[in-house]
């Protein structure tokens, strides 16, 4: 068993930047004797500890494992560059938060997959902790590797990675996945003989039991290696959230974090169906939290951790019924407990701004509303249902009521776009400057932030290629050159390079696998920090292991065509999907009524 | 209202968060217990809560003190006791008294903070206690010792450090020879240990100063009583009586 002594630990920390995102101890960390448990599981979130201790399904798996008292889990995050250096020089291994032990120690790391461009820190973590990076390399001793989350909803590009993957929802089926690996090892068996073990369970996809098929260098079909393993994957979902596991007790950071508040969901999924959102399909069915368990465990957090914030979270928080209802009661419940109460997710119409007006009452921060296209003919073809008048409205109500600042999120390179549904993002902004005459960039602050459309898997718009590299480099330019002109409105897009990075990733194959290792073994770590990222290296990795990822980005794929994720079923028919799709072109002229039938 | 002023130290791994850090985990620990905490006024209410003097990263302390206002009456020595319980491995409550409401605040009040530091030297090179005195006498015989501070604009400004320094000598502990310090410190101005200690480092002539780190310890914090310097927690017993 390795442990890092104190001397040394204090000597490294006394050298890098924020030391305290090493130390542990935080209040409700878990504090578990490794040997006497049954199953030990390791928790890697591949991003720096103030992005991971952000994200609550971290939090609920926390509380998910750790609640069986014969089970442990633990955490570790990515070490920051000037952290990783000190490891590797003083020959250390990647150490778990909680009891500075070997991450290599435990039975199961299970990598939290949320965005593509962290997969070169899942790769750097495992070669940090000492692992083969194949799980074909990896011997019967070592760690299960498995992975989560949504990226895991097109795992191919990590599967040789990887030993197994959760697809879905794994709060509940986490312990029993543990529990059963807890047998199998009893049991002496092999490596392959638990993964084989594994995969009959609901959600498991175990890569190695399944092999791409090509024909002339296209993808044709999988090949199942393993009678045992079943032909398709379903997602897993819980089927009610009241009796879901939640952490009332989570981990409160020492130091800062991006999010750093009490968190209730108030439901889980999103029926709007606009057509680029992943998360809008892997979460379906939409599933609701009852108005008195959110009023429950909203209590219960705030007297447990002493936040002073409570962010009612969802994919979009205005759908959740009788909402006014619920604020009523919770401000009953929290009443004097000098608690302020945010919605995230809002949509831009007025009776969003009424929510958040009242949850603000004197406090007038910002307001973030993301219209994603400027002309209603893109809206409608993406599915973003709001009209111009929504928009103009809730702005107005919004400023009448006092509020100073807004935030415009936007997207480019969607289906269908041209130029000028790219100008009319700028029109949009010169008109919204007009109305408040002379307000915007002095009184009001108004800031912009366009992103580049990336198909996912799993969404109407899978089959869509990205916008060429050149073109959305155009665009941008075209709305830099926009933005000159309305001085006062703070304007940020995103790098086209990353936005292309991880759209092959989105939809790469298991052949995308070996260019991952290239640009690790080159250096490319924290792809999604503009302060490290380098394109450069990528151009490097694409020549050096001869793939060439604009087959993968800008492929239009047919409906008959065998998709990489194709195995792997998340509820939605694949007829609907087929027949949303041609829906967002067919109507792209015209003015429908809006389906608002399958809304929560 | 009423208002607490207490006394804690800080050891361990707590030593790795910040100042701002510290409020949070104080601020928190009293909502976990519910304590009245009393709020400001206006859009958007902050805690009537300070620490005397920010403690830098990195930086272990015996004595420092915190001042919290509440809008009911709150035993002090509960309050001590409930705030201990709730805090974490690291930081211990050492006291705590109900001072006058309209007392000036605690952050201007200090004047001065006392420091060791011990020098862990990683690299070859030695650097002993005598050499030590010698580099100390020296820095204390100028007039002058000159830093360049970033002001506003970020133009960067020549200033004097010396009259900060009240006071410096070589103390020798068993594994390292260590520097005790009395710097100026608090709203009157001051200069930070690790300031000085850069320069006591320069001083030593020694060749990779990358090899060196501080376990650096503040011990008291001061305040100015009849012309002289007391500690800070002096005045809080004689509150006490
Ligand atoms: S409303 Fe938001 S979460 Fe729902 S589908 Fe649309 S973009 Fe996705």
């Amino acid at each position: 068993m390795t442990k890092i002594n104190d001397d040394l630990f204090d000597s490294i920390l006394s050298r890098v930047r924020k030391p305290g995102q090493y130390t542990g101890g935080e209040l409700n960390a878990v504090d578990k004797d490794f040997d006497t448990v049954s199953a030990r599981m390791v928790l890697a979130f591949p991003d720096l500890y103030e992005v991971g201790m952000s994200n609550q399904g971290l939090k609920i798996l926390y509380e998910s494992v750790n609640s069986r008292s014969n089970m442990l889990m633990e955490r570790v995050f990515a070490l920051d560059v000037d952290m990783e250096g000190q490891l590797r020089r003083h020959g250390l291994p990647l150490f778990t938060l909680e009891s500075r032990r070997a991450v290599r120690d435990f039975d199961v790391i299970g990598f939290s997959l949320q965005y593509e461009l962290s997969y070169t820190n899942v790769l750097n973590m495992l070669d940090l902790a000492g692992l083969s990076l194949y799980s074909s390399e990896r011997a019967d001793e070592d760690p299960l590797v498995i992975g989560g989350g949504p990226c895991a909803y097109n795992p191919e590009p990590l599967a040789p990675f990887f030993d197994l993957f959760v697809i879905g929802e794994a709060e509940e089926s986490l312990p029993r996945l543990l529990e059963e690996l807890v047998i199998s090892k009893e049991k002496s068996l092999s490596r392959q003989e638990i993964l084989v073990t594994l995969s009959a369970g609901k959600g498991i996809y175990v890569p190695s039991l399944y092999r791409p098929l090509y024909q002339e260098g296209k993808l044709c079909g999988v090949e199942v290696l393993d009678r045992r393993a079943p032909q398709s994957i379903n997602k897993l979902t819980i089927p009610d959230l009241d009796l879901a596991p939640y952490p009332i007790a989570p981990v409160i950071p020492y130091i800062q974090v991006v999010h750093d508040r009490a968190v209730v969901e108030l439901f889980r999924g999103c029926a709007r169906g606009c057509r680029f959102c992943q998360a809008g399909f892997i979460f379906r069915p939409v599933r609701r939290r009852s108005r008195a368990k959110i009023v429950e465990l909203a209590e219960k957090l705030i007297d447990s951790t002493g936040y002073d914030e409570l962010s009612l979270s969802s994919l979009s928080s205005a759908d959740y019924p009788h909402i006014e209802k619920l604020i009523e009661e919770l401000d009953e419940a929290l009443q004097g407990r000098q608690v302020r109460t945010s919605l995230p997710s809002l949509r831009l119409d007025s009776y969003s701004v009424r929510l958040a007006d009242r949850l603000h009452r004197g406090r007038r921060s910002s307001l973030t509303f993301a219209p994603e296209a400027a002309t209603e003919r893109l809206r409608k073809v993406i599915k973003k249902n709001i009209t111009e008048e929504d928009i103009f409205s809730a702005l107005d109500d919004a400023i009448r009521a006092g509020w100073q600042g807004f935030k415009l999120y936007f997207m480019i390179g969607l289906p269908t776009e041209t130029d000028e549904d790219v100008e009319a993002i700028v029109d949009l902004c010169r008109r919204i400057r007009r109305r408040f005459s002379g307000r915007i960039g002095k009184k009001i602050s108004l800031s912009v932030s366009v992103a580049t459309f990336v198909p996912k898997a799993h969404t109407p718009f899978q089959w869509e290629p990205q916008l060429r590299l050149e073109k959305t480099l155009a665009r941008q330019k075209l709305l830099r050159d926009g933005f000159k002109t309305l001085p006062g409105i703070n304007f940020k897009w995103h790098e086209a390079e990353a936005s292309f990075l991880e759209a092959l990733f989105a939809r790469g194959d298991r052949m995308v696998a070996s260019l991952l290792e290239k640009a690790w073994t080159l250096g490319c770590r924290f792809d999604g920090w503009s302060e490290h990222f380098s394109f450069a290296l990528w151009q490097q990795a694409f020549r050096e292991s001869g793939l060439r990822p604009e087959e993968y980005v800008y492929r239009r794929f047919g409906y008959g065509d065998c998709l990489p994720w194709g195995h792997l079923h998340c509820g939605k028919e694949s007829e609907f999907m087929v027949r949303d799709h041609r829906e967002a072109f067919d109507k792209q002229y015209l003015q429908g009524e809006e389906d608002e039938q399958n809304l929560v | 209202m009423n208002k607490i002023w207490f006394s804690f130290a800080r050891h361990d791994r707590l030593r790795y968060i910040s100042h701002l850090d510290m409020l949070r985990l104080f601020i928190r620990a009293m909502r976990r217990e519910r304590f009245p905490v009393a709020y400001s006024q206006g859009f958007n209410p902050h805690p009537r809560f300070s620490l005397a003097l920010p403690l830098p990263l990195g930086v272990t302390a015996d004595e420092e003190l915190g001042e919290i206002s509440f809008s009911e009456v709150v035993d002090a020595e509960q309050f001590a006791g409930r705030l201990a319980a709730q805090m974490p491995v690291g930081l211990e409550i050492t006291g705590a008294t109900c001072v006058d409401e309209n007392r000036l605040p605690l952050p201007s009040l200090v004047e001065a903070a006392s420091y060791r530091a011990g020098i862990i030297n990683e690299g070859p090179e030695n650097i002993s206690s005598l050499h030590l005195e010698q580099v100390l006498n020296e820095l204390l015989s100028k007039d002058e010792i000159k830093i360049l501070k970033r002001g506003k604009k970020k133009k960067e400004k020549e200033i004097n450090i010396r009259s900060h320094i009240m006071a410096l000598s070589a103390a020798d502990k068993t594994d390292y020879p260590t520097v005790a310090m009395l710097l100026r410190a608090g709203g009157g101005g001051g200069v930070s240990p690790l300031i000085v200690l850069e320069k006591i480092i320069t001083g030593t002539g020694i060749n990779e100063p990358k090899n060196i780190r501080w376990d650096l310890h503040r011990e008291r914090l001061y305040t100015s009583a009849d012309e002289k310097l007391e500690t800070l927690s002096e005045g809080m017993c004689k509150i006490n009586g």
